[in-house]
């Protein structure tokens, strides 16, 4: 295992060249960049991920990130806003990220009118304006669940129920969550999202939970409705169970299949 | 059209005279976030009943800390306010919540400080000062869509010394002669140019951006250049020269040359 490489910006904009060109057919990922001089260069302070690891869910995901930055005393702070480190780490696990098909080919998400970055899924998409960067994590295949993780790594159940999908999955759930920091970092909300959707027996989401014509669905509580319960209520200091019991009548349902 | 907004829900507002926040760095690592309240400047908030407990919750970007001040009767700060788990060492939002048994009773709107300028108490700026390490850059603007307030960043090299020698940059006359026409170019710039929102669209706004551009507006001898039907402008030259004549008439508004020319010793 050796010291983890990240793009410069020739790389990043050759990774997105692949995705651009010959990704969708299949293509072999660029993955020598990361060890091209020209395209690359060891980040600092080191650390180390293993080429072989693979993971189920985006919860492992997150938790192995952490743990590897963590081992090299890498704080949160001194990653969020590096794109080119989150763009070398999907890089660097592209055949999970976007695995080849059956047919050969790999479905590339994409966002074709995002004037900025068409693929923020793989390559961070960079806040538009002058000076520091920041940048949307919501929709990035690694520094979402990175970011979900860290908010929630000493929870009970570690953000379980929102991490619980695959790698190249993302739907609209996880980018209303990912993207609010009122979510990802209010613990009792996560709890109460747990105890509406999460189906212990089968260590899995309820089915349904984020279909958006589905009253009581989870994009509608993490957005609608708690914008407007906080105008009158303080979620971060209510026990999950108050919430729960204090939901409107939409979220019966839900409560119901619970009973 | 102008807009107007409601308040059905009971919640008291918290105004930003009973609050005194500010940032103060000791050594290397996280600043401290140290508020003081007065709620004698809004008598109405004598309605909340001492026991309800005070928050203030800070952010930057994707992070967040909330620190509980105790009662409302008798608030007091926690033992720990330092904003470790912020992304930014350098400057926080803030806001102030009043909470009892889960209801909200009063609130504060959101208040920015930086270490450059910690001070919270009756400021509507437009912009805010901050320092940092930028190499041998001297300063740069730094603004994008999510910011509670666009930054001047000084080099912390320059503002230090500057800070040390009795003469802080953010009141050197010099100094900002000379930086501010650029920043206002940049500011409009991204505003008209980069966000490709015209004056009109903007002049409602009713955060720092509308803020700026109601500035412009006013210093302006033209009307600002608008967006077509298709979201376009007729010409960027158009735009570009817009924005040039209201750099042009700030500064002479200022007499900005005159005034560094008179700073000038020997000079007539």
């Amino acid at each position: 295992m050796s010291q983890f490489r990240i793009l410069n910006d020739r790389g990043v904009d050759a990774f997105r060249d692949f995705l651009e060109e010959s990704a969708r057919e299949g293509g072999q990922s660029p993955i020598h960049l990361l060890d091209d001089n020209y395209f690359s260069k060891p980040f600092h302070p080191a650390f180390y991920l293993l080429p072989s690891k693979n993971f189920d869910n985006k919860q492992e995901l997150g938790r192995y990130i952490c743990e590897c930055f963590d081992n090299a005393g890498i704080s949160r702070q001194m990653v969020v806003r590096d794109r080119n480190l989150w763009a070398s780490i999907v890089l660097f696990y592209f055949n999970q990220f976007c695995p080849i098909r059956d047919d050969g080919t790999r479905k590339v998400a994409m966002e074709a009118k995002d004037k900025v970055e068409r693929y923020p899924k793989y390559i961070p998409r960079l806040n538009l304006g002058f000076g520091e960067e920041s940048l949307r994590g919501r929709r990035h295949y690694a520094l979402g669940p990175y970011l979900i993780f860290d908010h929630n790594k000493d929870a009970e159940y570690q953000a379980d129920v929102v991490l619980s999908g695959a790698i190249d999955s993302w739907g609209d759930d996880v980018e209303q969550t990912a993207g609010r920091i009122e979510v990802i970092s209010n613990r009792n909300l996560i709890n109460l999202i747990r105890m509406l959707y999460w189906d212990e027996e089968n260590s899995k989401l309820s089915p349904g939970y984020s279909t958006k014509t589905r009253p009581g669905n989870i994009n509608r509580l993490v957005s609608d409705l708690r914008a407007q319960m906080k105008l009158t209520t303080d979620w971060y200091s209510m026990p999950a169970q108050e919430i729960y019991d204090n939901l409107p009548s939409e979220y019966d349902y839900w409560k119901a299949k619970k009973e | 059209m102008t807009t107007r907004n409601f308040n059905y829900t009971g919640r008291l507002f918290i105004p930003q005279e009973c609050i005194d926040g500010r940032l103060s760095k000791m050594s290397s690592g996280p600043p401290a976030l140290e508020i003081d309240f007065d709620w004698t400047f809004a008598p109405y908030l004598d309605a909340i009943s001492d026991d309800a407990h005070v928050y203030v919750d800070a952010d930057v970007d994707m992070s967040f800390m909330r620190f509980e001040y105790g009662n409302f009767g008798n608030p007091v700060a926690p033992e720990d306010v330092l904003l470790s788990e912020l992304d930014s060492w350098t400057s926080a939002n803030f806001k102030i919540r009043i909470v009892k048994d889960g209801t909200l009773l009063a609130a504060s709107r959101k208040h920015t400080v930086t270490l450059a300028l910690p001070d919270t108490k009756s400021r509507r700026s437009l912009i805010i000062p901050e320092y940092r390490d930028l190499g041998e850059r001297p300063w740069m603007l730094e603004v994008h869509d999510i910011m509670e307030y666009p930054k001047l960043v000084f080099n912390e090299k320059w503002w230090e010394k500057a800070a040390h020698s009795g003469y802080p940059l953010q009141e050197d006359e010099e100094t900002m002669a000379t930086i501010m026409p650029s920043v206002l170019e940049g500011m409009l710039n991204w505003l008209l140019i980069h966000q490709k929102h015209d004056a009109h669209q903007w002049h409602q706004d009713q955060s720092w951006k509308g803020s700026w551009i109601r500035f412009a507006k006013s210093l302006a001898d033209t009307d600002a250049p608008q967006l077509d039907k298709s979201g376009e402008y007729e010409s960027m030259e158009i735009v570009s020269n817009w924005i040039t004549s209201v750099v042009a008439n700030y500064s002479e508004s200022k007499g900005l040359t005159s005034r560094l020319v008179s700073m000038i010793p020997g000079g007539e």
